[in-house]
């Protein structure tokens, strides 16, 4: 064969020029092709889940993705919701963060903790049921999560089982971590349980002891029962409690004191609720009180003495307060320490005596 | 040059290309038979033998093409002859029809020597292999672009392995290729499949008293110092195919029982992980597991203690049980609610929370 017999085409003929780039063009693309869309590739996601905040239909899309893939290239993250759900089409609606996740989130798979995915931020794209936000390469092997919110126009669909969505994450075209999820949505508050319980007002009122022996009372100096009487509060009153005391014997009027049936006499109680009296310069019988407790109340201040030698006048058949206090409390006491002091012409006899009552309401 | 001009040459163009290869590759024929293959030689040795090699050989052979129907194929001559066994079809799986992104397989070495190397080709979605063609890589298991020829010893014996990374949803086909030597390869065995499923989730909430929402809890009335526990109990149940298992959480909307009304602001009874039934804890709240059915599952902790011992119910989203990383089918966990009050604990009759109970797969 000659080669000056081969019978070369006529390129500056139109239709054959057309030809040979038609052929050109087959051959090209059959050879191109493949690196167009190049085979998936596969097992890089070793675990993941995408949990959301609320599982009941019509409720607003938030949650926490988690990731643990072998690839280290990633530039995007995508997370594909499932059919039916309604997604804002607005990628300011959607935000990203990695808030508590080192704190709150662990792998389920060996329990170490999460760590914040990398380069997360709020959505750059969305599509369809398909939300987009920016992302950071990997570390193979590192369990990654985090947070995600729509706003209110964004809500779960309707109540079914075996809801399919995907997180995605891309290291170049396509999408090179895929990890399928299911989720359930449940009937509207099916995912809620309302707890409930009641605290009933409760007040405790005690004394520790319910009799006082002054002994022989002196005309030149004050006795004061060496032990008291303690006044015990316990209540969740809103408002605390208030206490008050009065006496028996009325000696003239309501005035009150100690009196003597056999020698029809009476220690008399000094001056008038609320003046503190000072027996070391006066003669009758007076109440001294002490605050104390894990919440002590506020004296009143006609009962507040000095501690040795002075307190309030109490009245027969009046209750005078004694003391208050605006909160609840766990402990409050009073101790009720009397005191006394005699004329030099007080009638002698050893039945001076009255009955003191105590009482206390909560203020609820 | 018109559209029609430019059809008309492509379908020529394709008509003479067919032409000529049915010309070159024809045998020959009569007006009734063709002869489809053929070969010349003349004689041979069988079996030559020493102590160290021994020869097969033919002068002459037919050729390599062969001939077939769809149930058997004829291999004939000296090519086919060193060829190794072609495989049957492996065997490909998904136990309990339960796999979304894996799948058991295993080959047979078809009685080839132990030399030989096997590669066992994928196809997913495409029973002809035409398209999504992948190889298994024996280091991962996972599917790869390029053949693996390994020893049927690291293909596991023949035993089952697992191939991970697999689509949800989709059919795989599976076939294996043994190889002897450099150049030997064998044609590719009969095809098996198998499907991967879809992952799936299901969730749902019960008490004891009330089998379908709205859900409420009371625990009771309150006394101080004593734990008052609900007498109903909130019961969770899933069922996932997840890989690693399902997971349930819990949280409130306080940071413990709340009531608006007891004080000005309102009074919180607090939720923390503690022992209520201890002298040194007044007041407080919380969650304790109870009981969970269905095997893998498991309570956590702070919510897998005894008596009085509870977890804390807060904002916090909490996992309280799960299917202990395995998938679970109707698994189940329970939890109680309880209460303590102390003596200035404020009074009020509508302490609540309101608890959420989230679920996923780990899939």
């Amino acid at each position: 064969m000659h080669l000056s017999k081969i019978k070369l085409p006529n390129l500056k003929d139109p239709k054959v020029s057309l030809s040979l780039l038609l052929q050109l063009s087959i051959l090209l693309l059959s050879v191109v092709y493949p690196l167009l869309y190049p085979q998936q590739a596969h097992a890089t996601v070793t675990e993941g889940f995408v949990r959301f905040d609320r599982l009941a239909t019509g409720s607003t899309i938030s949650g926490t993705a988690c990731l643990k893939s072998t690839l280290t290239t990633q530039t995007k993250t995508e997370i594909v919701f499932p059919q039916g759900w309604t997604i804002s089409s607005t990628v300011g609606n959607w935000t990203a963060n990695t808030t508590g996740i080192v704190a709150q989130e662990k792998d389920p798979v060996g329990g170490g903790a999460a760590e914040a995915w990398p380069g997360i931020g709020n959505a750059s794209a969305v599509s369809g049921l398909v939300v987009t936000f920016p992302t950071t390469a990997f570390t193979a092997g590192h369990y990654y999560c985090f947070n995600f919110s729509g706003t209110a126009a964004s809500t779960v669909g309707a109540a079914g089982n075996d809801k399919t969505g995907e997180l995605k994450t891309q290291g170049g075209a396509p999408y090179t971590d895929d990890m399928v999820f299911a989720t359930s949505v449940v009937a509207a508050a099916a995912d809620t349980i309302t707890v409930s319980a009641s605290v009933s007002a409760t007040m405790t009122f005690s004394l520790n002891a319910n009799s006082v022996a002054l002994g022989t009372l002196s005309t030149g100096s004050v006795t004061s029962d060496p032990t008291g009487i303690t006044q015990t509060v316990y209540t969740n009153a809103r408002n605390g409690y208030t206490s008050w005391i009065k006496g028996t014997s009325a000696t003239g009027g309501t005035g009150g004191g100690l009196h003597s049936t056999n020698a029809n006499a009476d220690i008399t109680s000094p001056s008038s609720y609320p003046t503190v009296t000072d027996l070391t310069s006066a003669t009758g019988v007076v109440i001294d009180t002490l605050a104390g407790g894990t919440n002590p109340p506020t004296l009143a201040a006609g009962y507040t003495g000095n501690g040795s030698s002075s307190g309030g006048h109490f009245d027969g058949g009046i209750f005078h307060q004694t003391a208050t206090l605006t909160t609840p409390t766990g402990s409050s006491t009073v101790k009720y320490t009397l005191r006394a002091k005699i004329a030099s012409t007080q009638a002698a006899a050893s039945d001076y005596s009255d009955i003191l009552t105590v009482t206390a309401a909560g203020s609820f | 040059m018109k559209i029609k001009h430019i059809s008309i040459y492509i379908v020529i163009f394709f008509i003479v290309n067919y032409l000529l290869i049915n010309q070159a590759f024809a045998g020959p024929s009569s007006g009734t038979y063709e002869l489809k293959d053929y070969g010349f030689g003349s004689g041979g040795t069988v079996n030559s033998t020493s102590a160290t090699y021994s020869l097969q050989g033919i002068s002459g052979q037919v050729e390599s093409a062969s001939l077939s129907s769809s149930t058997y194929m004829m291999l004939p001559g000296l090519t086919y002859t060193l060829e190794p066994n072609t495989p049957p079809a492996p065997t490909i799986t998904n136990p309990s029809n339960s796999y979304y992104n894996k799948l058991n397989i295993s080959i047979n070495n078809a009685s080839n020597s132990t030399d030989t190397t096997f590669a066992i080709q994928i196809a997913s979605n495409s029973a002809d292999f035409s398209q999504n063609v992948f190889y298994v890589q024996s280091s991962s298991n996972t599917l790869g672009a390029t053949p693996d020829w390994q020893t049927y010893t690291t293909w596991n014996s023949g035993s089952t392995f697992t191939l991970v990374g697999l689509s949800a949803g989709t059919t795989y086909y599976a076939r294996v290729a043994a190889k002897r030597g450099t150049f030997q390869q064998g044609r590719w065995g009969a095809i098996a499949s198998a499907t991967t499923v879809n992952p799936s989730f299901t969730l749902s909430v019960r008490t004891t008293s009330q089998p379908s929402p709205p859900f409420s809890v009371f625990i009771g009335q309150l006394n101080a110092g004593t734990v008052t526990t609900s007498s109903d109990q909130v019961t969770t149940t899933i069922t996932t195919n997840a890989n690693s298992g399902g997971l349930i959480y819990l949280y409130g909307t306080n940071t413990g029982l709340k009531s608006p009304t007891a004080i000005a602001g309102g009074y919180t009874i607090p939720s923390a992980n503690n022992d209520l039934s201890s002298g040194g804890i007044l007041e407080g709240y919380g969650a304790r597991g109870t009981s969970t059915s269905g095997a893998p599952m498991e309570l956590l902790s702070p919510y897998n203690q005894s008596g009085d011992i509870v977890g804390i119910v807060d904002t916090t989203k909490r996992e309280f049980a799960d299917s202990s990383s395995s998938p679970v089918t109707g698994g189940q966990a329970s939890f109680q609610l309880k209460a303590k009050s102390k003596t200035t604990t404020p009074p009020a009759g509508d302490y609540t929370d309101t608890i959420t109970i989230v679920a996923t797969g780990s899939f």
